[in-house]
């Protein structure tokens, strides 16, 4: 598990450095964002896009961010969650963290070890995160979020934790033309939740406690200075960026093209020494002969991620003020303050004038080829293959002049530099036979999929110490291997065939019925249960179209919809269901003699299975006066069979092992509301908003699984119980007599992490060749543990800590060792401005003058503003952002 | 639905071969079906088995110089940690865990040796050469039925006392399930059976048949000085005539006994890998380690530091036991084991312990290695012992070559030999049956071996270190089978 998060670390998701260009139809830049979408559908693609999945436009993604692909799907679908964004805020190197669709499906200790992640697809074809969230924003024509039990069915394996499609921009028919996309980005950093003392305050603080910063002497001198550095202003800064895409398409009714590169040098990100940078080249080619078409899709794309800093910007933040990172005398001091000092703080500013740096640089090749076929008489065919190679290298170098050398007294092991690579080889082929029929009133089609997969993962690292000196930043330059850290490699692969049988039938679009059946053969899974079968029915019924309501013309639709299916995940690795062997290196039999033994690992599970979703949902879904569309939906979805260890008969030899067990329930209920307030040429408004309730409960908890995962809970981890949530946030609760307070009880469950509702709402405004577009999300309701409160009780003073910890009321004599208080679970309420946006069309004329076919100007701010119930520090590691960008669209 | 899973089948399968499917990684850790695709690596796991056994739980502490010893009452307790072994009281929470422990890893050294047997047995990789494969196949059913017996004598009540009593599984594959409980005799016949496998593996291939070579050892190959490090051809039938005495086969035991001895006089003694250690013979091998038909190797930090821990000055004393056991001064047992510099306060501080080496192992880059004690699993002793006890019990007319065998033993040690004794001033099987006693109660002092003894004879009493003795019921000889050793236990 481990291994697979190694993987990941260089993945990145988050781009909001992406170069903004894109095979954007000249068409889409003159009409309104929220309109155009159906303009942009492709008559030949055949989406298969069920009732139940939410389908995001490009339109709706470039009117909430411009930049980045991930905040804007997250916006659009409140379902979505994750665990990292609270601390590493709008990290651009960190890489796509967890993402969990509908609530958490698995206990909180697996998801830490791996995190889930959904599927990702781009154009049919699997790509891992990064190069799903590395793809550029403009060229995205629709994302899918597959949450449809029938929808889900058909992935298989892959599918319980969500599947993210992305089907991107193709050429359309014309002559040659040339595009060419500018972003200008301005970005800083949103430090509004950090309220830190000011040095003498900090310094009274100690004085009241009855403490020093060390003795009196250094107390003495920090007094004395009057210095007060604002820590986090010295490590993060304003940032302009700017991103360049150039696009030449353009087609006839046999051969289309487009050729597209795209290009964001170097872009800092807002904390010193973070930098990102994009190259991308892309190539497509579409021949269409009769009812024969044939299309190759290619693109490189490398990126490079640079962070030079060491230690998170909550290290910063408790940097006490006083201290000086300027020796006076023209240079840096390497380790800050009095030498008597209690505890001595590293300069972080001496540390970014190294050479030390922590590289990831990715190279990617996608290659999607598509044919189809028409048959005639309702058949045709259509197949897929491609091929990704991603090649992912980190160089992680610590100088020998670091800081964390101080205390070493010779230079031999003193810098180190080490390099991890991991590659990506896929392999990904399918072919579908599809029949489309109709009689009478009758509709129905049928379609037969196989598709084969086959993924070779690689990862190796080595590292070197002894450095002689700063400049000499490569490993070529190192003395020996790393003691601490053997070179390491790992492979691994993933072979998996399946068959897709799918159904439908609709009689006068009244009633519906679809069906689909998924069988997977995987190398994935445990030899003893390798077959894996998937279901999903639906059947909808359209009352719009009955004859009682057929008077009522203001209703477009109203259609009441329910489904049920299964979806898997394997959170298994192959060493929890074959017999592993591992060397006793350390430990050789007899002394001297190298004789060493190799012995297993442990108890493997030859019939563990895999994790199952079952789905099921109802939907009520409306459309009133072409004017009001509205999508309400209950789901109850139970994840089953998850990991667990389970008790072994003693005389086997072990005590447990892994095994399957435990259930899961997120039930809730999301809804998604449009309505086109005002319509007339030349005006028209609009307005949207969508929410999301879930409610997460273990349904099942085997007992000596539970007793086994609460007996060694990590500080913070919450533990198992049956009938609370997975993410229940523990707490113990605490008396106070005015002058002491002591906890009282052992922690109980005090509070649910989600919320009650999160959503989002805009609204948008066309105006002639003006456009106006705004957008927030919020959430009410669940609970946050304020780790800024407790560090206001419990913190050392020594540290810098936020303001409160000067009031008595916040800052409490505390009788006992530190403990997670239910006075530090508040109710979280939160609501960010996440977009705000104008745009300027110009005319032909206007822009024929500029010679120019079309122009577009937008303006974008995002996430400029944020306010929450919940006085916390938010960023902890990376800070959050706010930007500005400036976005140019011209076709010549 | 059945048709369309058939459908879907057809589509699946047409494509699919299951060696396709069988994919598996590659780390630190390797799958067993790649890992046993060299012939090398059966050496390996095989290696990996004797290394286990040197864990604390096994004979690394509790089944040597640990709980076992004290409860065959040579030492007594210096502190409270090993009062319950010695009291023999299983209803203490410490000594029950303790006991659970012993009952995992026991049975997690027979699932190894299990796993290798099953793909030893099934592998289709040829071996260059078959006697490697005989020997490694001999070593590991050895093994099973060695570490099987030790369970037996520890779970089960005497096979004189109930040979009927059905207690543990006889685990001969490994997997998540444990198979039936089998009754003590039926189990005995169990652990004949693969110790007579291992003895017919081994008889022909073993290189301890010819004492040891001097050459270059490659990786992979069976290295012939290290034979007493292994469970060689002498130590299984060593073994077997243990359990045929426990059983009271004293015909097969006396057979097998004697077997041991044939090294002696098939092979030179500067080839012998093991032969008696007379006074002047071992320098600073204390355990007398050339005496040990099977000793399982430590390393430095493991046992000899434990033992040293546990008989050293703060640990337990024997000082009346000491003076009241070995009567003769010239015993080299007397001389060497014992730290009597002070007398009213002696310790077992010499016999393990890190000064205690084993001399006259040449290491793999060619220089002589001392290598730190080694834990005597089976001994040339005992099979004297052994034989000796069962001639006499077999018939008192054999009293003659039995004394014959314990003085091979006594001679070693340098003190006056029943054999003397016979032709002095004559002896009877019983005071034979008394002087074989008292050889246990000496050699194998601080080896956990004396327990086992009394057990055997279902002996009422146990002498004990300060000159008392206990008074044990065949209950008291009995460990408690650990609960869900055979079926989980659902509720918690």
């Amino acid at each position: 598990m481990k291994q697979i998060y190694a993987l990941n670390v260089c993945r990145s998701a988050r781009c909001w450095l992406h170069l903004m260009l894109v095979v954007w139809c000249g068409v889409a830049a003159a009409k309104s964002p929220v309109r155009d979408s159906a303009a942009l559908r492709l008559p030949v693609q055949t989406d298969r896009v069920a009732a139940g999945d939410l389908v995001i436009t490009a339109s709706q993604i470039r009117a909430v961010d411009p930049v980045d692909l991930w905040k804007a799907i997250s916006f659009y679908d409140p379902s979505i969650s994750n665990s990292w964004e609270r601390e590493h805020g709008s990290d651009p190197v960190y890489g796509a963290g967890d993402m969990t669709v509908r609530g958490s499906k698995r206990w909180a200790r697996d998801e830490a070890v791996k995190p889930s992640r959904p599927l990702y697809i781009i154009d049919g074809a699997l790509v891992d995160a990064r190069k799903f969230f590395d793809t550029d924003i403009n060229d995205v024509r629709q994302i899918i979020i597959r949450k449809d039990p029938v929808s889900l069915a058909q992935y298989g394996i892959r599918s319980a934790d969500g599947v993210v499609e992305m089907k991107t921009q193709k050429p359309v028919k014309g002559p040659l033309k040339v595009r060419y996309m500018f972003d200008g980005i301005v970005e800083w950093a949103d430090l509004g939740s950090y309220d830190l003392m000011s040095a003498s305050e900090q310094l009274a603080l100690i004085e009241r406690e009855g403490l020093t910063t060390g003795s009196a002497a250094s107390m003495q001198q920090h007094k004395a200075s009057g210095k007060n550095v604002d820590w986090l202003n010295q490590l993060t800064r304003t940032v302009f960026r700017h991103r360049h895409k150039i696009t030449v398409d353009g087609g006839d009714d046999n051969v289309k093209y487009a050729l597209t590169g795209r290009i964001a040098p170097s872009g800092k990100g807002v904390v010193e020494g973070v930098e990102k940078e994009i190259l991308g080249l892309g190539a497509y080619i579409e021949y269409r002969y009769k009812s024969f078409r044939i299309s190759n899709d290619l693109t490189y794309d490398k990126t490079a991620k640079n962070s030079k800093l060491f230690g998170t910007l909550g290290d910063y933040a408790r940097t006490p003020r006083w201290l000086d990172p300027d020796n006076g005398h023209g240079g840096y001091l390497k380790t800050m303050g009095h030498e008597e000092d209690a505890v001595r703080f590293e300069n972080p500013l001496y540390e970014l004038t190294l050479g030390s740096h922590n590289e990831c640089r990715t190279y990617s090749i996608f290659d999607n080829v598509r044919l189809s076929l028409d048959l005639g008489a309702g058949f045709s065919v259509n197949g897929r293959f491609s091929f990704v190679r991603d090649l992912i290298r980190t160089d992680t170098y610590v100088s020998p002049a670091s800081v964390r050398y101080a205390s070493q007294t010779t230079d031999s092991y003193t810098g180190r530099y080490g390099i991890a690579r991991s590659s990506i080889q896929t392999y990904d082929g399918a072919v579908d036979l599809t029949y489309r029929g109709s009689r009478g009133r009758s509709s129905y089609g049928a379609s037969l999929q196989a598709g084969i997969f086959s993924g070779t993962y690689n990862m190796e690292s080595y590292a070197g110490v002894g450095i002689p000196s700063d400049k000499m930043g490569y490993i070529s330059f190192t003395k020996a291997y790393d003691p601490d850290t053997a070179p390491y490699a790992w492979r691994y692969y993933d072979r998996t065939v399946g068959g897709t049988l799918s159904a439908h039938y609709s009689y006068d679009e009244r009633y519906t019925v679809a069906g689909t059946a998924h069988l997977d053969r995987s190398s994935m899974l445990a030899p003893g249960e390798r077959t894996a079968l998937f279901y999903g029915v639906s059947a909808a019924w359209n009352i719009g179209r009955e004859r009682f309501l057929r008077r009522a013309d203001w209703i477009d639709r109203l259609t009441l919809s329910a489904a049920i299916g299964t979806s898997g995940a394997v959170d298994a690795l192959n060493s929890d269901y074959v017999v592993t062997y591992s060397s006793n290196i350390d430990n050789e039999y007899v002394y001297n003699y190298y004789l060493v033994g190799a012995s297993v690992n442990f108890m493997p599970n030859p019939d563990l299975k895999w994790r199952t979703l079952v789905s099921r949902s109802v939907a009520l879904q409306a459309e009133f006066a072409h004017a009001l569309r509205l999508r309400v939906e209950y789901y109850n979805n139970d994840s089953k069979d998850l990991m667990t260890v389970d008790r072994l008969p003693l005389a086997s030899g072990y005590r447990r092992n892994v095994s399957n067990g435990g259930r899961v329930r997120n039930s809730g209920l999301e809804y998604y509301l449009n309505a086109t307030l005002y319509s007339r040429p030349g005006l028209s408004v609009s307005a949207f908003t969508s929410g999301s309730h879930n409610r997460n409960r273990i349904g099942e908890l085997p007992g000596f699984f539970a007793a086994w995962y609460n007996e060694a809970l990590s500080e913070g981890e919450a533990p198992l119980s049956e009938g609370e949530s997975v993410n229940a946030i523990y707490a113990a609760e605490s008396s106070f007599d005015g002058t002491t307070e002591r906890a009282a009880g052992e922690a109980v469950a005090a509070g649910r992490a989600e919320p009650d509702l999160k959503g989002n709402f805009g609204v948008n405004v066309t105006w002639g060749k003006w456009h106006f577009g705004a957008a927030f999300d919020y959430r009410i309701g669940g609970q946050t543990f304020n780790r800024t409160l407790y560090d206001v009780q419990f913190g050392s003073p020594l540290y810098n800590l936020d303001r409160r910890a000067l009031n008595p009321k916040y800052r409490r004599a505390f009788d006992g060792e530190p403990v997670r208080l239910q006075r530090f679970v508040e109710r979280f309420d939160a609501l960010n401005f996440s977009a705000v946006q104008v745009g300027y069309v110009f005319g032909a004329k206007a822009a024929g003058k500029l010679y120019m076919r079309n122009l577009a100007l937008y303006l974008t701010g995002s996430n400029l503003f944020y306010c929450s119930g919940v006085d916390m520090q938010r960023g902890t590691v990376y800070p959050y952002t706010r930007t500005v960008t400036l976005s140019l669209r011209a076709t010549f | 639905m059945k048709k369309i899973y058939l459908l879907l089948f057809l589509c699946v399968a047409s494509v699919s071969c299951n060696e396709w499917f069988d994919m598996t990684p590659d780390g630190t850790s390797i799958p067993e079906d790649r890992f046993f695709r060299n012939e090398n690596v059966f050496l390996n796991a095989l290696t990996d088995v004797y290394t286990q056994l040197r864990a604390e739980s096994l004979y690394g502490r509790m089944l040597s110089v640990g709980e076992l010893e004290f409860m065959g009452q040579n030492f007594q307790p210096a502190g409270t940690d090993f009062r319950a072994a010695a009291d023999l009281d299983y209803a203490d929470a410490v000594f029950r865990s303790a006991i659970e422990q012993t009952f995992v890893d026991m049975y997690k050294a027979i699932a190894s040796c299990n796993n290798v047997i099953a793909h030893i047995e099934n592998t289709n990789i040829v071996f260059n050469s078959k006697s490697r494969k005989r020997i490694i196949t001999g070593e590991l059913y050895g093994l099973r039925a060695a570490l099987h017996f030790e369970l037996l004598r520890l779970f089960h009540p005497a096979y004189a006392v109930d040979p009927g009593f059905v207690g543990l599984p006889y685990m001969v594959r490994f997997g998540m399930t444990a198979s039936e409980p089998l009754s003590t005799e039926a189990f005995v016949g169990k652990v004949i059976a693969d110790l007579e496998r291992a003895a017919s593996e081994l008889e022909t291939a073993d290189p301890v048949l010819n004492g040891f070579t001097l050459g270059t050892v490659l990786p992979g190959e069976i290295d012939s000085r290290l034979r007493t490090f292994c469970l060689n051809y002498y130590a299984v039938t060593t073994l077997l005539a243990r359990v045929y005495l426990y059983k009271g086969d004293y015909e097969q035991a006396a057979a097998y006994a004697s077997r041991a001895f044939e090294h002696q006089t098939k092979v030179e003694k500067r080839y012998r890998v093991f032969y008696y250690f007379g006074p002047g013979e071992y320098g600073d091998d204390y355990s007398f380690s050339r005496e040990h038909l099977f000793g399982i190797a430590t390393l430095p930090e493991g046992f000899p530091r434990s033992a040293a821990l546990l008989y050293g000055r703060n640990g337990a004393s024997v000082t009346k036991h000491y003076s009241a056991l070995f009567d003769n001064p010239k015993d080299t047992r007397y001389r060497d084991w014992f730290d009597n510099s002070d007398p009213s306060r002696v310790f077992m501080a010499y016999k393990f312990g890190e000064n205690s080496v084993l001399n006259g192992y040449t290491s793999v880059a060619g220089n002589e290695s001392v290598l730190p004690c080694r834990i005597p699993f089976v001994k040339l002793g005992e099979a004297a012992l052994i034989e000796a006890e069962a001639l006499v019990r077999q018939s008192a007319d054999n009293i003659a070559d039995a004394a014959a065998r314990v003085a091979g033993l006594q001679k070693a040690r340098d003190i006056p030999t029943v054999a003397e004794r016979l032709e002095t001033s004559g002896l009877t099987v019983g005071e034979l049956l008394d002087a074989i006693e008292l050889e246990y109660r000496r050699e194998f002092f601080g080896e956990g071996q004396l327990f086992y003894y009394y057990k055997r004879l279902n002996s009422p009493r146990i002498p004990k270190s300060d000159g008392t003795e206990l008074t044990v019921t065949a209950d008291k000889y009995t460990w408690p089978i650990p609960e869900g050793s055979v079926n989980v236990i659902q509720a918690l």
